[in-house]
């Protein structure tokens, strides 16, 4: 079954029932909402936040009370502000009943306006927290066997059943369901983790699931309620709902329904990533600032890597047109979607403008960031960009964003390679480039013999041209024992981007030296010629410094006589 | 002298300059076509420049400038329009003339190896 935005269809799996999915583009201020229609009531899952989507919502109920009347309930996946602010602002026709039903934990958040549960502190401009009623307490702290009767004003009654599910392996899912007429059930399960107070529906063959696909996100996880340990039981048993054949089609709080299996495999692919996520920390008001001044760095420096990744592109095409080779120029081209990432970074760039203008909230930006950053990385793994471009490059820009989505995930900044002496990475970093070189010359004159490999030779080479070529560069080590906080990798990093963004202004001799004083090792980079840090971008010298600081180290620069130096200081090591 | 002015970009209201849009000068000189961007060129705007920069290269004769003081960033949509602009000026033996040149555009473009066949002047 295929379900389709804003427009009712039936539901299968369940008699005379109908769905009408409203789908805003995905973003984090306003939900999802799916409308039914069943026999004995319309439901409206998660009204979301947006008045236009409410305005939306009571037209579609009012056609569809105007050929039946029948009692409303609304129901939320969880309290959150985007699936939840407007649940108290519906406007229906009179004499229409309105039930609302909830998780107990988010119908006392609601009442008690947290706007820690709700994550209404994430919201700008102290957004209405929704104070309605909600009649309905699901999985409320009542003996099990108890079931909730609410009366409506005919005289009908509607019936909430407990019916706890043992699972295979002895644990309990929390069940409830109650009738929509002419057999139809609407399916409850407490499936927490993304919030205490998460539910799934399921109505006929369609699982609402809410955020929990989003749970394990960066900049999701970590949010005021998320639970690693209940995360991974609800990803367990919703694993186990969905071996049943008969549920097909999955819908989530954000973004298009998809098949069940796709959405099992996702969810499977999710619980392999959250299992490394404990002692995520509580992803509050603080950090989500910090994240989005890292998000800020981040992107400069990846929109500026993309710029030369692309501009080396478009300098090999210039120079296979030259050559009349314009159908290697055009494939030299295709082997990056420049157009298509390129428009996302500047939608990115205007989305961080807009937050600079209040109009977006800033996590917002940090999940807009987030989004950018994935979506690179993907690119950059693909083969053909690996065959292409300069690898070191695209290693450094994969270092960063893997960095940033482990940080917004609230991981650790981890150190994976050996600390080593720094005089000795720095002679290894020199001495590969200098051999880069060299490989990449040798690999031309063998493809000399065929068109093609020669061009793709060629293609390569101009892609891969090293800015440090052409630089001379001395290195002055310390006569001490440099044994530093820093592995090769992240060395290379900071050093290579310093040294290509000085060649980039133009200077020819770059001088290394390295320092041992008060328990740090220090790294000066400098040149004989003038050199201005404003080139570099002050945000991509933040991100390296905060890379550094994770180290325990910082990077500084000081300026001397029109010129100026880097030091990259890190605290000194024993060594082994 | 002969000179002509025109400003290329209906942007100048109070709410595209919110937005920050490209605003494009072209100015024509005896021997030279001068274009002056305004703005960000990215892949929202990136076509503003386009359209004068190519017609200004794809013209019988005269040198080609682009004065590229208040561009404020310039994506790979940038650099693109710069290489169309480049390869229709080298078909009558020019080169493109990018001048006064933001330091962090032109590091990029250095790195991007776009100095060996535009001239560029910070």
């Amino acid at each position: 079954m295929q379900i389709e935005v804003n427009v009712w269809q039936k539901v299968l799996g369940a008699t005379a029932v109908e769905i009408f999915p409203i789908i805003p583009k995905t973003n984090c201020l306003f939900s999802n909402c799916y409308i039914f229609s069943a026999p004995d009531a319309l439901l409206v899952v998660d009204p979301g936040a947006r008045p236009e989507q409410t305005k939306q919502i009571n037209q579609i109920l009012t056609d569809a009370l105007a050929l039946s009347q029948r009692p409303i309930l609304v129901f939320l996946t969880h309290c959150h502000q985007d699936h939840s602010q407007e649940a108290g602002n519906l406007e229906l026709p009179p004499g229409t009943e309105i039930k609302r039903f909830a998780h107990q934990v988010g119908v006392d958040a609601m009442k008690q306006g947290d706007p820690n549960l709700t994550v209404a502190y994430l919201y700008p401009g102290n957004p209405g927290i929704c104070s309605v009623e909600f009649e309905g307490v699901l999985f409320a702290s009542t003996p099990a066997s108890e079931r909730l009767v609410l009366e409506l004003a005919n005289g009908n009654r509607i019936e909430l059943y407990n019916e706890p599910i043992t699972m295979p392996d002895g644990t309990t899912l929390q069940h409830q369901w109650l009738p929509l007429g002419d057999g139809n059930r609407l399916e409850i399960y407490h499936t927490p983790g993304h919030s205490p107070c998460s539910i799934s529906l399921r109505i006929g063959s369609l699982l609402l699931l809410g955020d929990l696909p989003f749970a394990a996100m960066p900049g999701v996880c970590g949010l005021d309620g998320w639970n690693h340990a209940d995360l991974l039981q609800t990803l367990r048993k919703v694993d186990w709902l969905l071996e049943v054949p008969d549920i097909t089609v999955c819908c989530p709080g954000h973004g298009y329904c998809v098949p069940a299996p796709t959405m099992r495999e996702k969810l499977q692919i999710m619980k392999a990533e959250a299992s490394n996520l404990t002692d995520v920390p509580l992803l509050d008001a603080e950090r989500v600032s910090t994240l989005k001044i890292y998000v800020d760095e981040l992107l400069e420096e990846t929109a500026a890597l993309f710029t030369i990744f692309s501009g080396r592109l478009y300098t090999v095409s210039y120079y296979l047109s030259l050559l009349e080779e314009e159908n290697a120029a055009s494939r030299v081209l295709a082997t990056l979607d420049i157009d298509r990432i390129d428009a996302i970074l500047s939608d990115f760039r205007r989305i961080a403008e807009a937050f600079n203008n209040n109009a977006v909230p800033e996590w917002t930006v940090v999940l807009k960031g987030v989004k950018v950053a994935t979506l690179v990385q993907q690119v950059l793994s693909e083969r053909p960009v690996q065959q292409l471009l300069d690898l070191s490059l695209v290693d450094r820009a994969q270092r960063r964003l893997a960095d940033f989505l482990s940080v917004a995930r609230g991981l650790q900044f981890l150190q994976t390679e050996q600390p080593g002496a720094v005089n000795e990475l720095i002679a290894e970093l020199l001495k590969r480039k200098k051999e880069d070189t060299a490989t990449k010359s040798t690999d031309l004159m063998e493809a000399v013999d065929d068109d093609q490999s020669f061009l793709q030779a060629l293609a390569r080479r101009l892609a891969a041209h090293s800015p440090l070529r052409d630089i001379e560069i001395e290195f002055a080590p310390a006569a001490q024992e440099t044994h530093a906080n820093i592995g090769a990798e992240r060395l290379d990093d900071i050093l290579t981007n310093l040294m290509e963004g000085m060649a980039g202004i133009g200077v020819k001799h770059i001088s290394i030296a390295t320092r041992v004083a008060s328990g740090y090792v220090e790294v000066g980079l400098s040149s004989r010629e003038r050199m201005d840090p404003a080139a570099f971008g002050k945000r991509r010298l933040d991100l390296y410094n905060r890379t550094l600081g994770w180290l325990g180290g910082s990077l500084q620069c000081s300026h001397r006589a029109g010129s100026a130096e880097f030091v990259i200081r890190l605290p000194a090591l024993r060594s082994v | 002298m002969f000179v002509t002015l025109f400003r290329l970009s209906n942007s100048h209201n109070q709410n595209s300059r919110q937005m920050k849009e490209l605003e494009i000068t072209l100015e024509h000189l005896e021997s030279m076509v001068v274009l002056r961007a305004v703005g960000p060129v990215d892949s929202n705007t990136a076509a503003q420049l386009q359209e004068p920069l190519l017609r200004a290269a794809e013209g019988p004769t005269g040198a080609v400038e682009l004065d590229l003081a208040e561009v404020s960033y310039m994506s790979s949509a940038g650099l693109r329009v710069l290489v169309l602009a480049a390869k229709a000026l080298q078909k009558r033996g020019e080169r493109l003339r990018l001048v006064n040149v933001p330091l962090q555009t032109y590091n990029v473009l250095n790195l991007a190896g776009f100095t060996s066949f535009i001239d560029i002047k910070t």
